[in-house]
């Protein structure tokens, strides 16, 4: 998302936001456009679920709309953006142990069935059924097993492994030193291993 | 840190390609050597290929489409704070004004283009010849106070989103323009022959000229605060008032028995002078209830640019009363209808939605807190009330830990300033904070588990047996939720109000009653109190508006009516 490649209209991020300021709506759609797709996977790897992802991009944007304004200019809108997806998504993981709504998910218990039902999707993949249900089943699994890690280290390893953000980058949204960003990758990382290694020892 | 943490965070870096030259060519050496290290790094390698390897979910179509229906209803963020609108229609209204005063200055010189020059106006001659004029005049006098006003009229419309305070600078206005004394003076200074509207507005004159005089009621008009106007619109009903009597006095001796046009014009005269006492008094209203309804309507401003409807749920908190079960009616207009139910007490703030009907229409919850405390206070307070919105201090909070220290309240509000979820601070006086909060729409559909935590001045000593308000809260709600079975349509609502009030009331021991000053009442309270100044009774009044809520719904929701809590119990 810190990338702000200039598509559609050839305007970057930066030209974007200012016109969106001026109140042009067609603008900020842009900005949608162009950074829907990262957002939705983030809160969707965040929280697990779709639809809870689908409510909280939702919000994102509005709030990202809203806040506008007080956006600074020097900073990235991506950046931005994705401290807003953290925060939004942290909301939300807390309200649900607030209404004591847990969703655990095991590496062992939940089946197809159960995915189907708003969890976890397996990813449609093309390749052949033998190859794509190892697919799904590979991701089932990481995905269960990054629901399964304290929430920091999730988005943590979210932001840096699956979205390939700098150090910087991730300690300017989760407002961390570098340091602190590393130190917390690793660990996050050596917590996944754990509960990844069944599968990382039989591919092996 | 252990050697193992020690050495993954290592392998870690070395993936990222993090380590400095030197340490990575050690750590390579190392590999070489060491079978179990490479082991590890890989296992950690293929860990990091894992999470990157995670198909990349694209967003549904849907997140678009409700965004766009969001968007649609929220008003441009260049907009949004309404400044700049304040202002340009602040201007525009005072030029709409201004065009208003020449056409009624044009109006009435045209009248009386053979006006003499020399001011003359009060010699004998020309009073007689201004007597036969004279229903020409109250002519074109009423004429020009007809356009003042529609023009009034269409600002009053126009401004009344935009700024509140512009349609009653334009109310006063206006009727300067349109009071004789305004023009009465005009000869003396104004050339002869009529004017055309293009023509340039005459040189600065003596205060007493025509249009100077609207000029100068117009700029100062423009520096009057809102207060001001109301007293100024009540002197100038009086100076109109007396205006009209000495125009009745000078009309007045009449020869008897002999009835002429002109006892008939001073009875119609009479008659125009009852409407126009009456349409001021009505305009002197809608300016006075302006001004009640400028600081209300803030956010109703918002909601309406917003295309949203407004219910209102100004808060009768005080602080005698230890629970309040409101329900309130659909604004005019909709068939929509919701009740709910607050608990309060002067430190906790409980609402919810009775009904997951309500729930789902409800867009966003904007919470207006109306503090009355020192600035540093305030932040403070907002800081707490928002502060069980940190994940990280949830369990502390629901333990009964969550007298947050200050500085963690601070930090709070910073953080929510930044997340752009605090959407106005304004200090006023040194003495009083307003905060926005805008909850989401997802947030708001759980408010029967959310709750807003007030903090008056200091963090009051639990009242509990054994345990903190906090988490009687915590508890309580989430018995009721479990109880409720995450309120769905019209299941459990009628348990779900009273059922919910009884069941705090019950949780809740009786408190000693933390009124203004009592016993209770923290004694930085105390001292905040006496800060605000006033009477006891004014500072209580003061309290009873702490807490305003305003439920936005779309326009277009359709919700089931919810019956009263009083017609509810009537039903059982």
């Amino acid at each position: 998302m810190p990338a702000t490649a200039p598509v559609g209209g050839g305007r970057d991020d930066r030209e974007l936001v200012a016109a969106a300021k001026g109140g042009e709506r067609s603008a900020f759609d842009e900005l949608v456009v162009r950074h829907q797709d990262k957002v939705f996977n983030m809160s969707y790897r965040i929280l697990g679920d779709r639809e809870e992802a689908l409510d909280c991009s939702q919000e994102i944007f509005l709030s990202a709309y809203r806040g506008l304004q007080r956006f600074d200019d020097k900073a990235r809108f991506g950046t931005w953006l994705y401290r807003i997806t953290v925060n939004r998504c942290r909301d939300q993981i807390r309200r649900r142990g607030f209404r004591k709504y847990t969703r655990p998910i095991s590496l062992d218990a939940a089946g197809p069935d159960q995915e189907s039902e708003g969890g976890l999707e397996p990813a449609a993949r093309e390749s052949t059924p033998l190859e794509r249900a190892s697919t799904d089943e590979r991701t089932r699994l990481v995905n269960a097993a990054l629901q399964e890690l304290p929430g920091d280290a999730r988005e943590i390893l979210l932001l840096r492994d699956l979205q390939g953000l700098s150090y910087e980058e991730v300690a300017e949204i989760l407002e961390v030193p570098i340091g602190t960003v590393r130190s917390r990758l690793s660990r996050a990382r050596g917590l996944l291993r754990e509960r990844l290694l069944p599968i990382l020892e039989g591919e092996a | 840190m252990s050697e193992a943490e020690r050495r993954t965070e290592e392998l870690s870096a070395f993936l990222d390609g993090d380590l400095e030259s030197g340490p990575a060519a050690e750590l390579r050496e190392r590999l070489e050597r060491d079978p179990e290290l490479r082991a590890e790094l890989e296992s950690l390698r293929r860990t990091v290929e894992a999470v990157r390897n995670l198909p990349a979910e694209r967003a549904p179509a849907e997140l678009r489409e409700r965004l766009a229906a969001s968007l649609s209803s929220e008003a441009a963020p260049a907009l949004k704070r309404g400044r700049l609108v304040g202002i340009g229609g602040w201007v525009a209204g005072v030029s709409a004004v201004a065009a208003s005063l020449l056409i009624a200055a044009f109006l009435f010189n045209g009248s009386r283009q053979d006006a003499p020059v020399d001011g003359g106006w009060k010699s004998a001659a020309k009073k007689q010849r201004a007597k036969q004029d004279e229903p020409a005049r109250q002519d074109e006098f009423e004429k020009a106070f007809e356009r003042a006003q529609t023009e009034t009229r269409s600002l009053d419309d126009r401004e009344t989103v935009a700024g509140g305070t512009v349609s009653v600078e334009t109310v006063a206005v206006a009727k300067d323009a349109a009071r004789p004394g305004a023009f009465r003076g005009s000869n003396s200074a104004v050339p002869p022959g009529r004017r055309t509207p293009s023509d340039p507005l005459p040189p600065k004159a003596p205060a007493e000229s025509a249009p100077d005089s609207a000029r100068s009621a117009l700029e100062a008009t423009g520096r009057r605060q809102a207060e001001g106007e109301r007293e100024e619109i009540n002197k100038l009903a009086e100076k109109m008032r007396k205006e009209v009597k000495l125009a009745e006095r000078d009309r007045a001796p009449q020869p008897a028995g002999e009835p002429s046009t002109q006892q008939e014009e001073v009875k119609k005269l009479a008659a125009d002078k009852a409407v126009r006492n009456s349409r001021l008094k009505q305009q002197q209203e809608n300016a006075l209830r302006t001004l009640r309804q400028d600081a209300a309507a803030k956010a109703g401003d918002e909601a309406q640019a917003a295309g949203l409807v407004k219910l209102d749920l100004s808060l009768l908190a005080s602080a005698d009363r230890k629970e309040i079960v409101a329900s309130l009616q659909a604004t005019a207009g909709t068939d929509q209808s919701a009740a709910f139910y607050f608990q309060s007490d002067p430190q906790e703030l409980i609402f919810k939605v009775r009904s997951a009907e309500e729930a789902r229409h409800l867009t966003q919850v904007l919470l207006t807190l109306s503090v009355a405390a020192p600035d540093d206070d305030a932040g403070v307070l907002l800081g707490g009330v928002l502060d069980r919105r940190r994940a990280d201090k949830e369990d502390a909070w629901d333990e009964g830990k969550a007298q947050a220290p200050e500085s963690r309240k601070r930090e709070n509000l910073d953080e929510l300033t930044a997340r752009n979820e605090v959407l106005t601070t304004s200090t006023g006086g040194g003495a009083r904070v307003t905060f926005e909060v805008r909850l989401p729409a997802a947030e708001a559909s759980l408010v029967g588990r959310w709750g807003a935590r007030l903090f008056p001045y200091e963090p009051p000593p639990a009242t509990v047996q054994g345990k903190s308000a906090g988490a009687r809260f915590g508890e309580a709600d989430a018995d009721a939720a479990d109880e409720e079975g995450e309120v769905e349509e019209g299941a459990g609502e009628e348990d779900a109000g009273e059922g919910f009030a009884a069941r705090e009331r019950k949780k809740s021991a009786p408190a000693p009653d933390p009124g203004v000053g009592g016993a209770a009442a923290p004694a930085g309270a105390k001292a905040a109190e006496r800060s605000l100044g006033g009477s006891k009774n004014e500072r209580n009044a003061l309290r009873e508006r702490l807490i305003r809520i305003v439920i936005l719904y779309p326009k277009g929701a359709k919700l089931k009516p919810s019956p009263s809590p009083a017609a509810e119990s009537k039903g059982k």
